[in-house]
């Protein structure tokens, strides 16, 4: 409704540029929910233990990809600090854990406690553009990982902490599949909120503080509050995420929370597309499955000593060098392909980049 | 007293360094408004290739020094010409976004180039010995690397404060479409800063491995170097080099009191807390809009 009438508002005669043609917000959703129950289904019926393994990273990592998307792609705010919060919610829920508190429990207060430490962290900036907000996440990672190192060394030694594995005594296979209901259950509800989020008033105001932050008061838009609800989001969504991926996982280690880390969930957004929830989910998708893909075609081409050394950087060569060509060429990543074959098709023509009105602006200046 | 002084050298050894890497940093942000996460991994190729070439044998120093700086001025200027200057006139944020594509593909070509090998570096001149200072016994090699990484920064920072090369940079910064306009040719403008950036890296990651040692590690550095260029105000030459050192300082008094493992983080909450008061830095432009 809201974006009908802003389109009204227009005032006659001034040519707007096309809108992106997308399907609109019920059948959209639907269609995405779909489709993501369509691959989970195979894979509950068909997959075996290490397949729904893979699956469940993917569906948790898409669900972190989504809350960063909001924060870079919509808000147009970096972080380097995905694996700062993924680390506080693995590191708090051992901690809270092993104080006696039950799992669920544990991950909840670890998303609030992250709500917090995203305030702190968002906190310089509300008073200074761009990349000063990188900045300040990287701070909250060497932050994270000098704690998670004292309660590690304190705790458990370099290894780690072991935590036990969800849903009781089952099989390995029963336990995926468990994951997999919850973990798609999770993701359905994440993409709906924030596709709901971002099409919406909220998702309007944060494109123009992304696009035109010094013009955006002056349409009555509380840059401060609303940078700081997408960061604090960010921060609570990601922490809940660390506290899950450190159950499935069953492992909670520093050595696990790395700045490349952080950079893959970047690779993710740039790869699926800037400001698309589907985009995020697929880029999320891809990211995660090349390290298997490309040590498995190493395999089969150069041998498995090979695979086992090279396979890993040859996957962060590879979403590095996707990252350096999208950003630079097509902003629109895989979503904004699919969506201009589609305008192709329906004869509108190619679809608007993301960020396409910030050159305009800095042009005009 | 003798704790004290080997902290200070030790730190000005470290502040020197991060005082090269910071004003090759500000540099390619003078030129194209980007502030590069690659930093360390140009560090790292300039460091390798020599400690590699010098594992082969061979090759004379001057040739080694030759190549670690120029590959490092090489990527970067491939770097800014294939796929920076596209996003000139974009906000700062797909310039950092495309450094770190870069960091992550340079990560991957140094694991293809050399796995996880470790070199040495040796500069003729500065290696072993020790010299008595204040009651200390210091290293001498830190004590010759402080100095000429100093005096290295120093006449940059001078040269491009007072050269037409130094105002075209300037310019071409402050305003592209004036600049342009007044007949400076922005592209090579460019280009020429990131391609110095680059062998500043690559300079400061040879200083340090030989300092240190030429291991993956090495590319962190650059990290305390961040803090250094905004704690010296982005966008100041002088002030990357008063950053680089106070941080260099900064770390060796937290590393000598306090705990290794404390540095980073302190380093960093150090940096807040410079964001929090004086966002400007300490002689930075006061353009940053307060919102």
């Amino acid at each position: 409704m809201e974006v009908e009438a802003a389109t009204k508002a227009q005032p006659v005669g001034v040519s707007r540029p096309p809108e992106p043609r997308t399907a609109s917000i019920v059948p959209r959703n639907l269609l995405r929910v779909a489709i993501i129950a369509a691959v989970a289904g195979y894979y509950l019926y068909n997959g075996s233990s290490s397949n729904l393994f893979q699956l469940n990273s993917c569906l948790l990592a898409a669900v972190a990809a989504l809350a960063l998307n909001l924060l870079m792609g919509t808000a147009g705010q970096p972080s380097l600090g995905t694996t700062a919060f993924l680390g506080l919610g693995g590191f708090g829920t051992v901690a809270l854990m092993r104080g006696g508190l039950p799992f669920v429990p544990a991950v909840v207060v670890c998303g609030l406690v992250a709500c917090l430490g995203g305030l702190i962290v968002g906190l310089p900036s509300l008073r200074l553009r761009g990349v000063y907000l990188a900045l300040a996440t990287l701070g909250a990672y060497f932050f994270m990982i000098y704690l998670g190192n004292q309660y590690q060394n304190a705790k458990a030694g370099p290894a780690g902490f072991v935590l036990a594995p969800l849903f009781g005594a089952v099989p390995d296979l029963t336990r995926q599949r468990y994951w997999c209901v919850v973990l798609f259950a999770l993701l359905a509800v994440t993409s709906v909120v924030i596709d709901g989020m971002t099409s919406g008033r909220l998702g309007r105001a944060l494109r123009m503080i992304r696009d035109h932050e010094a013009a955006a008061p002056a349409l009555g838009i509380p840059v401060t509050r609303y940078k700081l609800v997408a960061f604090v989001f960010y921060a609570a969504v990601t922490a809940i995420v660390g506290g899950l991926g450190a159950a499935l996982v069953g492992n909670v280690s520093t050595d696990a929370y790395t700045l490349s880390g952080a950079i893959s969930y970047v690779a993710m957004i740039v790869i699926g597309g800037m400001d698309s929830v589907s985009g995020a989910i697929i880029g999320a998708f891809i990211v995660t499955l090349l390290p298997t893909f490309v040590s498995s075609e190493t395999t089969s081409l150069a041998g498995s000593s090979f695979a086992a050394t090279y396979g890993p950087s040859v996957s962060e060569g590879i979403y590095g060098l996707a990252i350096l060509i999208l950003v630079s060429m097509g902003r629109g990543g895989v979503a904004g392909f699919g969506r201009t074959l589609w305008n192709l098709a329906k004869r509108h023509g190619a679809h608007r980049l993301p960020f396409a009105g910030a050159k305009q602006d800095r042009a005009a200046n | 007293m003798a704790l004290f002084t080997t902290a200070i050298v030790g730190g000005l050894a470290l502040g020197g360094i991060l005082a090269v890497i910071s004003l090759g940093m500000v540099l390619a942000y003078r030129g194209t408004g980007t502030v590069s996460f690659a930093h360390g991994q140009l560090m790292l190729f300039g460091a390798f290739f020599v400690g590699w070439l010098d594992a082969k044998g061979g090759w004379p120093f001057p040739v080694q020094l030759l190549i670690g700086l120029s590959v490092p001025a090489l990527i970067a200027g491939a770097f800014y010409v294939l796929f920076l200057r596209r996003l000139i006139g974009l906000p700062e944020l797909f310039g950092l976004l495309a450094t770190l594509g870069l960091a992550s593909v340079l990560d991957a070509g140094a694991v293809a180039l050399w796995g996880s090998n470790d070199y040495g570096v040796h500069v003729p001149g500065v290696s072993g010995g020790v010299v008595h200072l204040f009651g200390a016994s210091i290293d001498r090699p830190s004590l010759i690397i402080a100095g000429a990484t100093i005096v290295i920064a120093l006449a940059l920072a001078t040269v491009l404060r007072l050269t037409h090369m130094g105002t075209l940079v300037r310019a071409a910064g402050q305003d592209p479409v004036l600049a342009s306009q007044g007949g400076i040719h922005i592209h090579r403008v460019f280009l020429g800063a990131w391609a110095m950036s680059g062998a500043l890296a690559g300079l400061a990651g040879i200083a340090y491995a030989d300092l240190n040692i030429a291991s993956s590690g090495l590319e962190l550095v650059a990290l305390s170097a961040l803090p250094a260029m905004v704690i010296g105000g982005m966008d100041s030459l002088t002030g990357a080099l008063l950053g680089g050192l106070l941080v260099g300082v900064f770390e060796g008094l937290i590393s000598t009191y306090v705990s290794g493992d404390f540095v980073d983080m302190a380093t960093y909450l150090l940096l807040l807390a410079v964001l929090l008061i004086r966002p400007e830095g300490l002689m930075g432009t006061r353009y940053v809009s307060r919102l």
